[in-house]
């Protein structure tokens, strides 16, 4: 089924040609460019990455084997650095709980977690993820539906060791919880939008539209008789309440692979049998929401950080997390399968973008998927020796089909890489962002990736 | 899964002599020095001198969005009996709230992100459509008389809307619900759709979503909060809901205005059954919430009851309430020599002469008791195949003694296994020869140890999961008592203990205060926390009790003022 589209707001008002951002876009028309970060849990095994190394010339070892097919497509970064022992003690906590923040490259809090912190609880960071940064400023500047999309797989609890989207702004602990459920996603992006027989819809529009006008009264009403902090708080919710009116107004997108998906009936998305099944409907969901241009930036998450989930389908019985803290040969052997098993998984992400259609070519070409942990390794829990996969066509804005071993080389922090993601997405402008001391060779992107 | 609540990371090869030293120079009080170094402080009241001065003093205050227990007790409470499937169903659909302080209550973390605002519209339309489907047990009025449609909705949302808001709408409220459901009808829809759309907003208004203190700008620096105040922190005190009808008439009469007041509706309100819902708070305290992520290797665990975790939840729940009702002293619930089992369970845990679906107490045949040794505590955070020393200890250290496990320093080295068959215990003893795991797996290690006659499903064992006898030898470190620190024999020793200990009844008060403030504790509210403690230890621990004496505080009665 088709998805009409209920008005034009956007592009019609989002675009203005004197705005700096505009300059990284390769031609007026072209498609916007769009990221994913996806996630895999307890870092993987250093020495195992490669059989040959070199830029052009490398060679997967089998753990990283599901990425050879989209070769060309592939920027490998090797050896990618978080310093977060940069962080001054008692504003960092340990490898899984700030490495799985390293979307949001800000000191932590306090107050939360009595596992971690120094000398008082350890809190979420404070500070905005990469996802929801951009994402507000694309939300903003062009209108967008959506601010960013916000999914995980399992878990019916957020806390520290399984967020990774923070809403900000810097200083403020913002968590921001994901979305576990691919039906409510699918039924909240797309169906909602198109219910059957237009009454029913215009019926339920001006329900909501109704409720909306007397709920924002409300809650301006209620902002003016509490302090400043209950009144941000207050803010965060009318402003939740805007989005929804935007969502509601800008229905789903126009474009030729804008396309309802087919949903399989409701799975038990708590239930870690459903595990692929449920990963496999997001990446849907992503790609389609990418085709309709209701959102151009997405954290996914196979799992929180520490995940101890037990991949029975590879014959396991010990807990993943369990397993990464061993250091003997066993356990590596484990480990590898485990990730090959993820990385395997999540290029039917790379497939979903292929499979659509879009100016001559398909979505894959304009998006990057970027494969990241919270640790280089688990039974060190080192944080110096990242294994980072940026995959898709990018817009060609990276140059694609490299590996880079990054081992002393200046600029290797996560945070100039998340600075060469600002750039990629069209914000030039962004020349420093996150906490200084997690760029000991000062700011800017990550060199040599353009 | 790993589980949410003590999420033991890093500490089984990673702990370090780096925490030595850290904690002294900043908290209240270092702990007591044990055999490494210090993790922690323990917040308790013993040695901190009386903080109260002659002037009332409160600590924040902050308005409390409901949490999810909240809106669907409060929900349940408010609507049609007959909802209240309607109701668990769409409050299993909101997105869970950032947790903070070991509970999902936080007044900072809850807050309203898009996600859980469509979550809240898309609630409210499933739950409006089901109260409409009846509009005689909903709408006080005929419509079809004297006042007509527009009258009857008027007095729909006078009703209503008090009911939902906890406190009669103002004129302005009133009137932007009737422009609501004038909407409906000046879009062609009929009465029931217009109050459907009333249902619809109500539901998701700030009105009912928040639980606000409104201050003026004429109060004092500190003020008395008001009856119809009062009811309301009482009521999401006890019950997770708003006040029902007794207490609302207790308030318009002005029978809530003293402490004597408090203790009256305090003591009905805890003989009411609405009063098990403060398992709530033991549940989220030790972790049994997390058992919806227990997962235990089959070949590890054979013939394991597949129902277990929902048994252990059950089992957890029927010991708190069974406490809180026959003897709610903190010592009982924390080493009674008894538990509840159905004949599931008993088979599980090999209790004999019990059978069927009632449930019932079964004395432990062995040294074994109170709520840290049921299974669905002690183990919920055990390995899908073992026991796990470590996330036990670590249960013991943060939720029960109050006290923190600090963050292992940066660059640590990997440790090489520890060869032959050995023991978990003696593979931790190994690594805690090493200085960089001694400091803090000397305070964790050492509270686990004394569990290892319990397997990971919490049943008896001699012999651990590599056939090595179970060694129950433990020492229990950072307590201020020293009559009650040292080596400790095994769990039943470490918990009775425990149930002696004014340490960890302070401990216990921190916990509470925590959740039904919905925050930490502040300096502001030193003085309360301390009547409290001191009220605690005169009534022999008695939970009850304690939860009165939450009422009886300046901190509850008292809020300082807050002005935009």
């Amino acid at each position: 089924m088709k998805v009409s589209r209920r008005n034009l707001l956007r592009g019609a008002t989002g675009l203005s040609l004197s705005l700096p951002w505009l300059e990284a876009y390769a031609a007026p028309g072209a498609p916007p460019r769009r990221l994913v970060t996806v996630f895999t849990a307890n870092g993987d095994q250093i020495t195992q990455r490669f059989t040959t190394r070199g830029e052009t010339n490398w060679v997967f070892g089998e753990m990283l084997s599901p990425f050879e097919a989209y070769r060309s497509n592939l920027l490998v970064l090797d050896k990618v650095h978080k310093y977060h022992d940069r962080l001054p003690a008692g504003r960092r906590a340990d490898g899984h709980e700030q490495g799985g923040s390293a979307l949001a490259p800000w000191p932590s809090g306090a107050g939360s977690f009595p596992i971690g912190g120094t000398s008082d609880f350890i809190g979420y960071v404070e500070g905005p993820s990469l996802d929801r940064a951009i994402g507000d400023r694309q939300f903003n500047e062009l209108s967008l539906p959506q601010r960013h999309l916000n999914f995980r797989v399992g878990d019916n609890s957020n806390h520290i060791w399984n967020t990774h989207s923070h809403q900000g702004p810097v200083g403020v602990q913002a968590p921001v919880p994901p979305e576990t459920s691919p039906f409510t996603a699918y039924t909240r992006l797309f169906a909602n939008l198109n219910t059957s027989g237009a009454s029913a819809l215009a019926k339920r529009l001006a329900m909501k539209q109704s409720a909306l006008d007397l709920l924002s009264g409300e809650l301006t009403r209620l902002q003016g008789k509490v302090s400043a902090l209950d009144k941000a708080r207050l803010e965060l919710h009318a402003q939740s309440l805007r989005d929804i009116e935007r969502q509601l107004e800008a229905g789903a997108g126009s474009q030729p692979a804008c396309i309802g998906l087919t949903m399989p009936a409701p799975l038990d998305v708590f239930n870690g049998d459903n595990h692929l099944a449920l990963g496999r409907l997001f990446f849907k969901i992503i790609g389609m929401s990418f085709a309709c241009d209701l959102v151009r930036i997405s954290a996914f998450n196979w799992s929180g950080n520490t995940s101890d989930r037990i991949y029975r389908n590879l014959g396991m019985t010990e807990g993943h997390h369990s397993i990464s803290h061993t250091s003997n040969g066993d356990a590596f052997t484990k480990i590898r399968a485990v990730k090959k098993y993820l990385f395997q998984s999540s290029t039917l992400l790379h497939d979903e973008l292929k499979a659509l259609p879009e100016a001559g070519g398909t979505v894959w070409d304009n998006s990057l998927v970027m494969h990241w942990s919270e640790l280089s390794q688990g039974d060190t829990h080192q944080i110096d020796s990242d294994l980072v996969v940026l995959a898709g066509g990018g817009g060609k804005y990276f140059r694609m089909g490299r590996m880079l071993d990054l081992a002393g080389k200046p600029k290797r922090s996560m945070s100039n890489l998340l600075i060469s993601m600002w750039n990629y997405m069209g914000y030039p402008d962004v020349t420093t962002w996150g906490d200084a001391s997690l760029m000991p060779d000062g700011a800017g992107p990550m060199p040599g990736l353009v | 899964m790993f589980s949410p609540r003590a999420p033991v990371i890093f500490l089984v090869v990673a702990l370090l002599g780096g925490c030595e030293g850290q904690i002294a120079a900043v908290l209240p009080r270092p702990i007591v020095a044990g055999t490494g170094g210090g993790i922690g402080h323990n917040p308790g009241p013993i040695e901190i001198p009386n903080p109260c001065t002659d002037a009332v003093s409160v600590g924040s205050a902050p308005i409390r969005r409901l949490s999810h227990l909240e809106y669907g007790y409060s929900l349940t409470d408010l609507l049609d009996p007959a909802l209240a499937s309607t109701v668990r169903a769409q409050q299993a659909t909101l997105l869970a709230d950032s947790v903070s302080l070991g509970f999902n209550n936080s007044a900072t973390f809850l807050q309203v992100s898009n996600l859980l605002a469509n979550n809240y519209m898309d609630a409210a339309e499933q739950l409006s459509i089901a109260a409409v489907a009846d509009l005689t047990n909903l709408v006080p009025c005929d419509a079809n008389a004297a006042g007509g449609e527009a009258g009857c909705a008027r007095q729909f949302i006078g009703s209503f809307g008090a009911k939902l808001y906890r406190r009669a709408l103002s004129a302005d409220e009133t009137t932007a619900y009737v422009g609501v459901y004038d909407k409906a009808r000046a879009g062609g829809y009929d009465f029931k759709t217009g109050i459907q759309w009333l249902v619809f907003t109500f539901l998701q208004s700030p009105g009912f979503l928040y639980r606000v203190e409104v201050d003026a700008a004429t109060d004092p620096v500190i003020r008395k909060l008001t009856g119809e105040e009062l009811a309301v922190r009482l009521s999401f005190l006890i019950w997770q809901s708003a006040p029902d009808q007794a207490l609302t008439q207790a308030v318009a009469a002005g029978y809530l205005e003293t402490r004597e007041d408090l203790t009256r509706e305090a003591t009905r309100m805890l003989a009411d059954p609405k009063a098990d819902r403060s398992f709530d708070f033991f549940s989220q305290w030790l972790g049994v919430d997390s058992l919806d992520a227990f997962e235990r290797d089959p070949t590890s665990f054979p013939g394991l009851n597949p129902g277990l975790a929902g048994l252990l939840r059950t089992e957890a729940q029927q010991y708190v309430s069974h406490v809180m009702r026959d003897d709610p002293k903190l010592s009982t619930l924390l080493s009674a020599q008894h538990t509840y089992v159905n004949g599931e369970l008993a088979a599980h845990y090999g209790l004999a002469g019990v059978t069927g679906t009632t449930w019932q107490k079964a004395t432990w045949p062995g040294r074994r008791g109170g709520v840290l040794m049921l299974g669905g505590v002690l183990t919920q955070k055990d390995k899908p195949s073992r026991t796990s020393i470590v996330r036990r200890g670590v249960l013991m250290r943060t939720q029960v003694m109050c006290q923190l496990v600090s963050a292992p320093p940066p660059g640590l080295p990997s440790l090489e296994d520890v060869a032959g068959n050995v023991s978990q215990a003696e593979r931790l003893a190994q690594h805690r020869t090493d200085s960089m795991c001694a400091g803090c797996h000397n305070q964790l290690d050492p509270l686990g140890m004394p569990f290892e006659n319990l397997d990971a499903v919490g049943r008896a064992r001699t012999v651990d999961e590599g056939g090595h006898p179970s060694l129950t030898a433990g020492e229990l470190t950072g307590l201020s008592e020293p009559q009650l620190q040292g080596a400790v024999s095994d769990g039943f020793d470490l918990v009775s203990r425990y149930a002696r200990s004014s340490d960890i009844r302070g401990c216990f008060t921190t916990q509470l205060y925590r959740f039904t403030t919905g925050r930490k504790e502040e300096q502001g509210d030193a003085c309360s926390r301390y009547q409290l403690n001191k009220r605690f230890a005169a009534s022999g621990g008695d939970i009850k009790d304690l939860i009165i004496g939450l009422t009886q505080t300046d901190d509850f009665s008292n809020r300082r003022v807050a002005l935009p």
